[in-house]
């Protein structure tokens, strides 16, 4: 069974090798071929400090040289510098721009998994009452409203209108609004997940014996119930924390949160190559480690899993 | 148990909170304000934008500074100099500055800072291996042009290195004709031509001297950390995060009596929304942009706080010589058409209802805010008369005299070409215009405005809204037929908005000069008409740069400005201006026209 489960995690990890392989090519040529530089800008340097530049980044060389460059950097985990931010590497930018990022997206997630699992079983056992029914409505709103939507409502209110929080991510107290604003919506995204599996678990023959031989509600809610009603949540669980993870442009920005989520967005249009690289690998990679991490604990939720 | 775990969530995120509110007091001269995202490099001889230019100036101080005087007018000051040197001339027909130091000049690591540190910096910023976007800056002093010659290049223009990755050089080593004397306490510079602006650059971020042993210990990131950012200016960095930089005050700054607040914190933050949010609810005492939208809203309630002061750029169209949409016209006819273009649109219309952040209706390229030598303003003197009347008029009620001029420029085309033809103020058979604009509610607005306005004489215009990148792409090289663009001075010196129009400028997105409109000739130069564009323009040009008398400077910079408006592919809608906020418990801050910001003699008023 342990040597099954080591086999499975080996073979996975070697298709995730490939798979970070083959986004790395991909996007290092589709970067390529998207126009521009990262030296133009309003006002353009003059052709000689161009090429100097050019130089120095070794953007002069033909692209496949370029490309081996790259690899060659990558498996020695040398990213580069930032063309764009002077003199800082991308790796040092990655790391300084996650660690916020995880804090704030690692709360949120936190956040939202507890919350979300709690308010959908509320919901399954209330099946159909004003309970219910207030939770569905809340969580098909959250669902429904964009997260810059949320993130300004929340601005608005409480840093103008009633000053009870910096309008800033700068401080603990700064990072509340973020993590509300960012754990809004894959907390209604699982309370629904939960609910509809739960009540499809509820339904069920074990759990009709678990109440007729006299187990408490509760017990019978958590312990038997919700561990098979986790499945799907686990499922949307895995991606999600990558991507939370790793910030969010928008909220990030509108709380002048210093995280990772600008870049995503920012080296394209400033055509920082090595940031550009830097950032996909990064997501890349945590994405593919995540969506291992759900599936070993489908195993781990439900034996039955054969993970071969 | 999850219900508990929930809980413990909550009060362990709240008492984290209030630790961090707790955490928050500061000391009392401190304020925190906030000037932009994290800037791109604060190394002086790299930067080139304003933000960066504005944290520079604090931790930094060149031979000479800006000071506020009592009236509130911006001035330069002797600041690592004891006094500003008159100019004396050289044997040779130069002209030479020697500036004593100020005693006992320290670094902010307590080292002594002498000449020979002016001499290696401004050598750094002006060697082409340094790749400075503002190196040109030192383009007025002698030995600039045998410094940018002094390697061997490659034919893509990059420097050949030998075996060890050292560059290789074409006959030794040149340097800018600099000299520190053996003593260290007085530089010498010569100059080719004794420019009136020279003063000006040496307040400039790139004239600012940087430590050697800090540089070459680590040339690319000695500027990104706070521990080896060591400065001379009114302050010092104690933190340079992606959140915040702290500047605190330089205990070894030669006037550091003078500098009143203790601790600046620049929050790093480029959103307008959240900017305000924060200057709202008091987290910022300063910022230095504000959504477009709400600029109206802001000058009403924040009447002494919400401030638009002048800035040394222009706004403006410009159209591609070489445009393919038109390449049938002649000459001729091409400028004619984008005269008549440009006399269409109401700049008055776009800055009340579009700009609204109290911008200027341009009637030239050259932008307002330049002195002339009298101390009139340049624009004072533009337009085809010398008169300031400039080349079109601006005047509200001169619009509708403009349009029927335009309508005449239409008709003397559609004659001369038959290519279509004008009846009722309405053109039939005229090519499609394609507008190219970047991302942004202003430039869009203006780019719709345009639209519909040349409609209204029957002419199509086919509005393309291009990624940043791409967009700044597409205009170099000149792949487009109208485009929006701006510009903003380096230094108070008309010259800054004219020789980017060199045939092999940088910054040509006209194409003046290349493609088919190198073969034109139909320009003056001296009086003989007939000229090319390299034969007149660029001519025109060098020999300004080259003109030891100022007032021959400024006469043949406004022929420049008549050649250039005379092509119609520069159409200027509106001057800018600077738009910040500045709380009203702030005291002694200033700003330039170049849009940097002063803080080191501000203070917070106790309320």
């Amino acid at each position: 069974m342990d040597s099954k489960m080591a086999f499975y995690i080996v073979k996975r990890l070697l298709l995730a090798l490939l798979t970070v392989f083959l986004i790395i090519t991909i996007t290092f040529f589709v970067m390529k071929a998207i126009p521009g530089g990262p030296f133009l800008s309003e006002k353009a340097p003059s052709p000689a400090v161009t090429a100097m530049l050019e130089a120095k980044y070794g953007l002069d060389k033909p692209i496949m040289e370029q490309y081996v460059t790259y690899l060659k950097g990558v498996v020695t985990l040398d990213f580069g510098p930032s063309i764009k931010q002077r003199g800082r590497e991308v790796m040092d930018l990655i790391t300084e721009g996650f660690k916020v990022s995880a804090k704030l997206g690692g709360s949120a997630a936190a956040l939202a998994i507890v919350i979300g699992l709690v308010l959908g079983s509320l919901a399954a056992v209330f099946h159909n009452k004003w309970v219910d029914k207030l939770i569905m409505v809340t969580s098909t709103a959250s669902v429904a409203m964009p997260s810059f939507v949320i993130a300004t409502l929340l601005l608005y209110f409480f840093c103008i209108r009633f000053q009870l929080l910096p309008a800033n991510g700068q401080t603990a107290a700064g990072l509340i609004l973020p993590i509300i604003a960012l754990s809004l919506y894959p907390m209604s995204y699982i309370t629904r997940l939960t609910r509809s599996s739960m009540l499809d678990v509820l339904g069920q023959d074990y759990i009709r014996t678990a109440n007729a031989k006299g187990v408490s509600p509760s017990r019978v809610l958590f312990k038997h119930a919700l561990k098979n009603a986790v499945t799907p949540v686990i499922t949307y669980a895995g991606p999600m924390i990558a991507y939370i993870l790793t910030g969010s442009l928008v909220v990030e920005r509108i709380f002048a949160v210093p995280g990772l989520g600008k870049y995503f967005v920012s080296s394209i249009i400033n055509r920082d190559y090595p940031m550009v690289m830097g950032t996909t690998i990064f997501l890349a990679c945590l994405m593919v480690i995540m969506t291992l991490v759900s599936d070993i604990l489908y195993k781990v939720f439900d034996p039955r899993v054969d993970l071969s | 148990m999850k219900r508990v775990l929930s809980i413990a969530l909550v009060i362990a995120m709240l008492l984290g909170c209030v630790a961090a509110l707790a955490g928050c007091g500061e000391s009392e001269t401190a304020m925190t304000i906030c000037l932009g995202p994290v800037p791109d490099t604060i190394d002086p001889a790299l930067n080139s934008a304003v933000d960066g230019a504005s944290y520079i100036i604090h931790l930094f101080s060149g031979l000479v500074g800006y000071e506020q005087d009592a009236d509130g007018k911006l001035v330069l000051v002797p600041a690592c100099a004891k006094e500003i040197p008159s100019a004396v001339e050289t044997a040779d027909g130069k002209v030479s500055y020697t500036f004593v130091l100020k005693d006992d000049l320290k670094w902010s690591d307590g080292t002594a800072l002498t000449a020979a540190d002016f001499v290696w910096s401004w050598n750094r910023a002006a060697d082409p291996a340094t790749a400075a976007d503002y190196g040109y800056m030192f383009d007025v002093i002698d030995g600039y042009a045998e410094m940018q010659e002094m390697y061997k290049f490659k034919e893509d223009g990059s420097i050949e290195t030998d075996a060890d990755g050292k560059f290789v050089y074409v006959d030794g080593r040149k340097e800018l004709n600099v000299k520190a004397s053996e003593d260290g306490k007085s530089i010498t510079v010569t100059l080719n031509v004794d420019v009136p602006y020279f003063m000006e650059l040496l307040a400039f971020p790139t004239y600012m001297p940087v430590k050697k042993d800090i540089v070459e210990a680590n040339p690319d990131g000695w500027a990104t950390k706070a521990e080896t950012y060591i400065g001379n200016g009114a302050y010092k960095v104690t933190e340079f995060s992606n959140a915040q930089l702290v500047l605190e005050k330089n205990e070894n700054y030669y006037d550091a009596d003078k500098v009143v607040s203790d601790k600046i914190i620049c929050a790093f933050n480029e959103d307008d929304a959240s900017l305000l949010a924060n200057y709202k609810n008091g987290s910022y005492l300063f910022i230095d942009s504000v959504p477009q939208d709400e600029m109206e809203t802001l000058a009403k309630d924040y009447p002494e706080e919400y401030q638009v002061v002048g800035q040394l750029g222009t706004y403006y169209v410009c159209f591609n010589m070489n445009d393919v949409a038109f390449k049938d016209f002649s000459e001729d006819e091409k400028a004619k058409i984008r005269l008549a273009l440009g006399l269409m649109i109401d700049r008055n219309y776009v800055v009340e209802e579009i700009g609204k952040a109290g911008q200027v209706p341009a009637a030239g390229f050259v932008a307002m805010g330049l002195t002339e030598p009298d101390g009139k303003e340049f624009i004072s003197k533009n337009g085809p008369n010398g008169d300031g009347a400039g080349y079109y008029s601006v005047d509200k009620a001169d619009y509708a005299a403009n349009c029927d001029e335009a309508v005449k420029l239409l008709e003397e085309v559609a004659q001369s070409s038959g290519k279509f033809t004008v009846a009722d103020k309405k053109v039939s058979g005229f090519p499609t215009i394609t507008y190219i604009t970047n991302e942004g509610t202003g430039h869009e607005a203006i780019a719709t405005y345009l639209q519909e306005t040349w409609k209204g004489y029957g002419i199509e215009t086919k509005i393309e809204t291009q990624e940043w990148g791409t967009f700044l792409n597409t205009r170099k090289n000149g792949d487009y037929s109208v485009a929006r663009n701006g510009w903003l001075g380096d230094y108070n010196d008309p010259i800054s908005f004219l020789d980017m129009w060199l045939t092999a400028s940088g910054n040509n997105d006209c194409q003046f000069g290349k493609g088919e409109h190198a073969n034109f000739k139909g320009y003056t130069y001296k009086g003989e008409s007939g000229k090319t564009w390299a034969e007149s323009y660029d001519l025109l040009i060098n020999e300004i740069k080259s003109s030891k008398d100022q007032n021959l400077r400024f006469e043949l910079m406004h022929d420049a400005e008549d050649i250039l408006m005379s092509t119609g592919a520069i159409t200027p809608i509106y001057y800018y201006t600077d738009v910040f906020m500045c709380d009203d418990t702030l005291d002694g801050f200033f700003c330039s026209p170049l849009g940097y910001k002063y803080f080191m003699f501000a203070s917070v008023k106790a309320e």
